[in-house]
Formats: C-alpha cells, sequence, structure tokens
C-alpha cells in the first residue's frame, strides 16, 4: 500500500507543476493578443483566463485527456505489467516537465502539448514495444498539428478578408460595423455552441441530437444577434454622424467620375454638345473644389477607425473567453493524461484502461492547477507579451482568436491534442496574409517546424531514461 | 516555451515617416534660401545651404536604415520593392532641393521683373505640391489601418490628384518662364542664361518627384474600395 500512495503523491505533485507551467507559459500566448489590442485590461484578461480556462478543462477536458491517458499507448498492453505502464506514465510526465524547464532556460520554442506526447510516445514504444502504442491514432495526432495551424490560419484569412470588404472598405466603416456585428457575433456563438455542443458532453453525461444541439446554438446565437444590436444602437451615434461631414470624400469620388464620363464622351466626339459638356465638366470641378476647401483637417487616424476599433473590442472581449476556453479544453490534457493514467491503472488494476473516462474532480483540478500557474506567474507574461503586441488591433484580434478559438474547439472535441499557440500563430499568419499586418517575422515558421523535429526525440529519449531511472528504484515492488 | 511577440515586427512606415520629415526639413529651408534670393541677401544663402545639406545627408542616413533593416524574413502588407521605391522617391526630393540650393549659390544672379515673378510662381507651386505629398506619408498608418482601402483610400486619391494637378500647373509656369527667358536671352550672358535654364529644370522636378511619390502610394490603395 505504501508503494501507491507514494507513486501517487510523485504523480500529483508532477501534474501539479505541469499545470502550473501551462498557467504560467502557455495562456499568455492565447490572452496576450486581447491585451495587446488594448480590447482587455490585464486584470479583466486574467480574470476571463481563469474562469474560461477552468470551464473549458472541467467541461471538455476530458476528450483530449483520454487520447493522452489510454489512445497513444495501449494500456491493455500491459497485461500483468501494471507497474510498467505506471511508472512508464510517471517518467512522461516527469521527463515533459523535465524538458520544458530546459527549454524554458535556453528559451527553446516548444510546446508542451509536443513533449507530452513524446515522451508518452517514447516510453510506449521502447518499453511497452511496437505494438503498444496505437499508430494510426499517433498518425491522426500527428497530422492535426500540421491541419490545425493551417486551418486557423485559413479562417483567420478568410474572416479578416470579410472585415476589411465589409468595414475598412466601406465609405462609412462605423455605420457597417454596427450592421455586421451582431451578425459576427451570432456567428461566434453558433461555432462555440455548435462545436461544444456536438455529440453530446460526456462529463456533464449531456447526450443531445444534433437537432437539438442546433436548436440551442441558434436559439443563442439569435439573442446574441438582437443583444448586440441593443447594445449597438445608442452610444455610437455620434461615430455614425461623423460620416456624414465625412461623406466629402464619397461625393469626390463621385464628382471626378461624373467628369471623367464627361471627359470620354467629349473625346468620342460630343459635336454638337461641346461647349454644354464644357460648361458641365467646368460647373463639376467647381463643385468639387468648394467641397474640397471645406475639408477638414483630420487627425492620424481618423476618429472613425478608432469607433471601429472600439467596436470590434468588445467583439474581442468574446473571441477571447473562446480563446481561454478552447485552450483550457485542450491543454488541461497534457498534465491530466498521465495522471488519470496512473491513478486509473493504481485503482483498478484489473481492468486495464476500460474504465476511461476521466473523474470529474481530476479536470476541476487540472483546471484549477493552471488558474493558480495564471496568477502566480502567468499575468506577468501575459503582461510582457502585451506590450510587444500593440499592432494587434482589435479587428485584427477578433479574427485570430475567432479562428484559432475554432480550431483548438474542434480538436478538443475529436480528442486530438494540439498546440494551441501554433494555431493562435497560424491565425495570425492568416491575418496577416490578408495583408492586414504591417510586418510579420517569418522566422517563427522555422521555430514551429523546430518544435515538432525537436521536441518529439528529446522528450521520447528523457521519458525512457527516466523511465529506467523509475525502474530502477521502484521496479522490485508491485502494485497493491 | 514559444515567445509569441517574437512574431510581430517593426511596421516600415514609421521608418518612412522618420526620413520624410527630415526631407520636409530639406524643402523647408529650401523655401527660406529663395525668401533670401529674391530678397537679395546672397551672402546669406550660403550658410542656409550648407545646413541643407546636412538635412539631406542625415535623410540618407535614415534611408540607408531603413533598407538595411528591410529584412527578407519579414512578411510585410506593402510589397518589399514598392516600399524600396518609395523610400527612393523622398529620397530624391531632398536631392533635388540639394541641388538647387548649390546651384543657387554658383553666381549671384539678379532676376529681371519678368522673370522673377514666374520664378516665384513656380517655386510655390512646386513646394505646395511637395506639401501635399507629405500629407500622404503622414497617412500611412491611417491608410495600414483601413488595409488600404475605403475612406482614407479616397483622402489619398483626392490628395493624388490635387498633386497631378499642382504639376500640371507647375508645367505651365514653366513653359512661360523659358519662353520669356529665350525673349531676353541675347541680353544674358551665356552662364546667366545657363543658370536660369538650369534653375527652372530642377525647381520644377519637385513637383514631379512628389506627384510620382504620390501615384506610387496611390498604386497600393488601387482598386480597393
Amino acid at each position: 500500500m505504501a508503494i501507491d500512495s507514494i507513486l501517487i503523491f510523485i504523480v500529483l505533485v508532477a501534474g501539479m507543476y505541469m499545470l502550473w507551467n501551462i498557467g504560467a507559459n502557455d495562456v499568455a500566448n492565447a490572452m496576450g493578443t486581447s491585451v495587446g489590442s488594448k480590447a482587455l485590461t490585464l486584470k479583466n484578461a486574467v480574470i476571463i483566463a481563469a474562469i474560461l480556462e477552468f470551464v473549458g478543462a472541467f467541461v471538455l477536458g476530458g476528450n483530449v485527456t483520454e487520447t493522452i491517458q489510454s489512445g497513444i499507448v495501449n494500456p491493455s498492453m500491459f497485461e500483468g505489467r501494471t507497474m510498467v505502464f505506471v511508472l512508464g506514465m510517471i517518467s512522461a510526465l516527469l521527463a515533459t516537465a523535465l524538458w520544458l524547464q530546459v527549454a524554458t532556460f535556453f528559451r527553446w520554442p516548444v510546446s508542451t502539448t509536443h513533449a507530452i506526447v513524446g515522451a508518452v510516445l517514447g516510453f510506449g514504444s521502447v518499453v511497452g514495444g511496437i505494438h503498444a502504442v496505437d499508430w494510426s491514432c499517433v498518425g491522426s495526432i500527428a497530422l492535426s498539428w500540421v491541419i490545425s495551424p493551417v486551418f486557423s490560419g485559413i479562417i483567420a484569412f478568410l474572416l479578416f478578408t470579410y472585415v476589411q470588404r465589409k468595414v475598412l472598405f466601406s465609405l462609412c466603416p462605423v455605420s457597417s460595423t454596427i450592421k455586421i456585428a451582431p451578425y459576427m457575433l451570432a456567428g461566434v456563438l453558433l461555432t462555440v455552441f455548435i462545436s461544444l455542443g456536438s455529440n453530446g458532453i460526456k462529463n456533464l453525461s449531456l447526450s443531445l441530437s444534433m437537432g437539438t444541439v442546433l436548436l440551442i446554438s441558434s436559439v443563442i446565437a439569435t439573442i446574441g444577434f438582437f443583444a448586440a444590436k441593443i447594445f449597438l444602437a445608442k452610444p455610437f451615434r455620434e461615430g455614425m454622424a461623423i460620416h456624414v461631414s465625412e461623406l466629402q470624400g464619397e461625393q469626390l469620388h463621385a464628382i471626378s467620375k461624373a467628369t471623367k464620363h464627361l471627359a470620354r464622351f467629349k473625346m468620342i466626339g460630343a459635336e454638337p454638345h461641346a461647349s454644354e459638356v464644357n460648361a458641365m465638366i467646368i460647373n463639376l470641378k467647381s463643385i468639387a473644389d468648394e467641397l474640397r476647401t471645406r475639408k477638414k483637417e483630420e487627425s492620424h487616424i481618423s476618429l472613425e477607425y478608432q469607433i471601429v476599433e472600439k467596436i470590434f473590442a468588445y467583439l474581442q472581449i468574446v473571441s477571447a473567453c473562446c480563446v481561454a476556453f478552447a485552450h483550457g479544453s485542450n491543454d488541461v490534457a497534457n498534465a491530466v493524461g498521465p495522471v488519470a493514467a496512473v491513478l486509473d491503472m493504481i485503482k483498478n488494476p484489473g481492468t486495464l484502461g476500460h474504465s476511461s473516462t476521466v473523474p470529474i474532480w481530476l479536470l476541476g483540478l487540472g483546471g484549477l492547477g493552471i488558474v493558480v500557474g495564471l496568477a502566480t506567474y502567468g499575468w506577468r507574461v501575459i503582461e510582457t507579451i502585451g506590450e510587444k503586441i500593440t499592432m494587434l488591433t482589435p479587428t485584427r484580434g477578433f479574427c485570430a482568436e475567432f479562428a484559432a478559438a475554432t480550431s483548438i474547439l474542434i480538436a478538443s472535441k475529436m480528442g486530438l491534442p494540439i498546440s494551441t499557440t501554433q494555431c493562435v500563430v497560424g491565425a495570425v499568419l492568416g491575418v496577416g496574409l490578408a495583408k492586414g499586418l504591417s510586418a510579420l517575422n517569418l522566422k517563427v515558421l522555422r521555430d514551429i517546424f523546430m518544435s515538432w523535429v525537436l521536441t518529439l526525440p528529446c522528450s521520447a529519449i528523457t521519458a525512457i531514461l527516466v523511465y529506467y531511472f523509475l525502474n530502477a528504484l521502484f521496479g522490485s515492488y508491485s502494485l497493491g | 516555451m514559444f515567445n509569441f511577440a517574437k512574431l510581430f515586427g517593426k511596421g516600415p512606415f514609421s521608418g518612412l515617416q522618420a526620413h520624410m520629415h527630415k526631407v520636409e526639413g530639406c524643402i523647408a529651408k529650401l523655401q527660406e534660401i529663395f525668401d533670401l534670393f529674391f530678397e537679395g541677401k546672397h551672402e546669406e544663402i550660403e550658410a542656409k545651404a550648407l545646413a541643407l545639406s546636412d538635412e539631406e545627408h542625415e535623410a540618407d542616413i535614415i534611408k540607408n536604415e531603413i533598407r538595411n533593416n528591410l529584412s527578407k524574413s519579414y512578411f510585410l502588407s506593402v510589397d518589399r520593392s514598392q516600399l524600396l521605391d518609395i523610400i527612393h522617391l523622398q529620397d530624391s526630393i531632398a536631392d533635388q532641393a540639394e541641388d538647387v540650393a548649390q546651384f543657387l549659390v554658383m553666381r549671384r544672379l539678379k532676376a529681371p521683373a519678368t522673370l522673377e515673378k514666374l520664378l516665384r510662381d513656380s517655386v510655390n507651386k512646386n513646394i505646395d505640391a511637395f506639401w501635399d505629398v507629405v500629407k500622404i506619408i503622414n497617412k500611412l498608418d491611417a491608410l495600414e489601418e483601413a488595409s488600404f482601402g475605403g475612406v482614407e483610400a479616397e483622402k489619398v486619391r483626392t490628395l493624388t490628384s490635387q498633386i497631378a494637378f499642382k504639376e500640371h500647373e507647375a508645367d505651365v509656369i514653366k513653359g512661360a518662364f523659358l519662353k520669356e527667358l529665350f525673349n531676353i536671352a541675347d541680353d544674358l550672358s551665356t552662364a546667366e542664361f545657363y543658370l536660369w535654364n538650369y534653375h527652372i529644370e530642377h525647381i520644377n522636378k519637385i513637383s514631379h518627384l512628389s506627384e510620382k511619390l504620390a501615384m506610387r502610394i496611390d498604386t497600393l490603395v488601387a482598386i480597393k474600395s
């Protein structure tokens, strides 16, 4: 019995350390965009992150946790060797924690997700044998690492192109924003709730048919739509008034077009009406001149776009919530997965992974661990990152966050452990490809690639080494 | 850990604007030089012309900094070659101002009354066109915020057509000046004739370059909205 307690203690401590690490470092990459664009103050960002990371982990964290717990390495292959499996999972967790510590020290751009998957894979294939690993599961995880950032990028690109066409290129950007913002909100809510509710939510033992999910989601989206309409109806009136005086731009454009057409008419040959056409052109020119002199000097970035950004800042609060929720639902598994595997194996050594549902209290604990990491250290990382990415304004930030949140949520739903940071990076690059950001450092692509090829073997080898060390310590004992 | 902030580089526009600020200094000095020229205070011109050269050199330094920092690993919202074109045009305006100032101190010319009025007009028109293109450059960050379309683009378009018109007016003035110059050519020495000709040609290039610069920015906003 004593050995059980020691192992449980070790795995819990290692798990809590990993959770703290995720809260301290990873959350910042997801929330920094909102702080950078000043859609959220640091305090509000931390509060939102704390609540929604917890909820995400608690409600939707189970799927990915199961994958790490029993998807990559099949526990039933360890029939009669439960101690090996338990030690292996513990060493995977310890190796990841160790590797992250080293990587942080050298500032290597690694991902927690890649580290834990690599560690579990390494121990499973070397100690358990090649057949202990479910290679089709590993294949789909590897595929999702490539697909998820690309997918986020594509969504962000399309969404930002839409915002460009509808708002930024509009001649009255404020009223266009007021017009499309409710649709945006409804779209976000619809996407989030459909991806959340499809196939039901296992943790809350909620099974929903697709029809019910669609119905509930569209009801929520409709409520959001009208709430946004009512909310935006009043406070931005002054903003709408601006475009009346700014109409001059549009008027001037129209007049210059008219002048051009008349000039063309003259060129083709306006013989009998030439003098009339000339008079008209002169007339138009004097109107244009009069309009031009009426034009006031504008400030650096005109007020209209400032108001547009203000409205998008509200939308970005919603998208920030989605990102925090999605992040919690995916990354909690990195720490909780191995813990769940060990606890499950120690408690029911006979069933070998058949009771694969993750205990709900463990997910709650996972959420709590992330929140603690966030509260003790993570807020500072969010602050530094936020200060450095001021060029990401709410229009851009909203598109990037929504795209990232969507692809992370889909991955969480499918039980695929992906790197949330890489999804956010993919989304930001998508906005950049739509010419939304003035300068993006493409060297980070090399970093991402490095993270794939470097982390996997390193954490795998570390896990194997840690396993042999633990085996030397505890290998002679048996469980139960 | 992956440092997310590394993804974002500094945009090139603040550099362009800093460079343009130096060019503005050159043109402001050129204006002062012409004021002195028309007042006949030739002895003060020389010092001003040297100050202008200094400012032009400072602009050059900024230009080279921008060029060197335009690293290939950055993905920019504006095409790299277009950016280089823009900075090149900005810089050539400063060069032009320097050329004009340098030749103005070559010989203490006194313009005949008929020429002087046209020369004044030409200087004013050209410098006017330049200040319009300054407005466009100062709009670059607003333009980027608007993704190079919409109302901001419309403003740029209006300014561009305004500059194009001023360039045309400047050309007309230059034509009148040349006509007058050839009228009185027999009364001038060869050196004087050459210098007047040189002055008008080179002053006129300021509006020409300003128009070109405006057109470059205009191509950034083309067919959006």
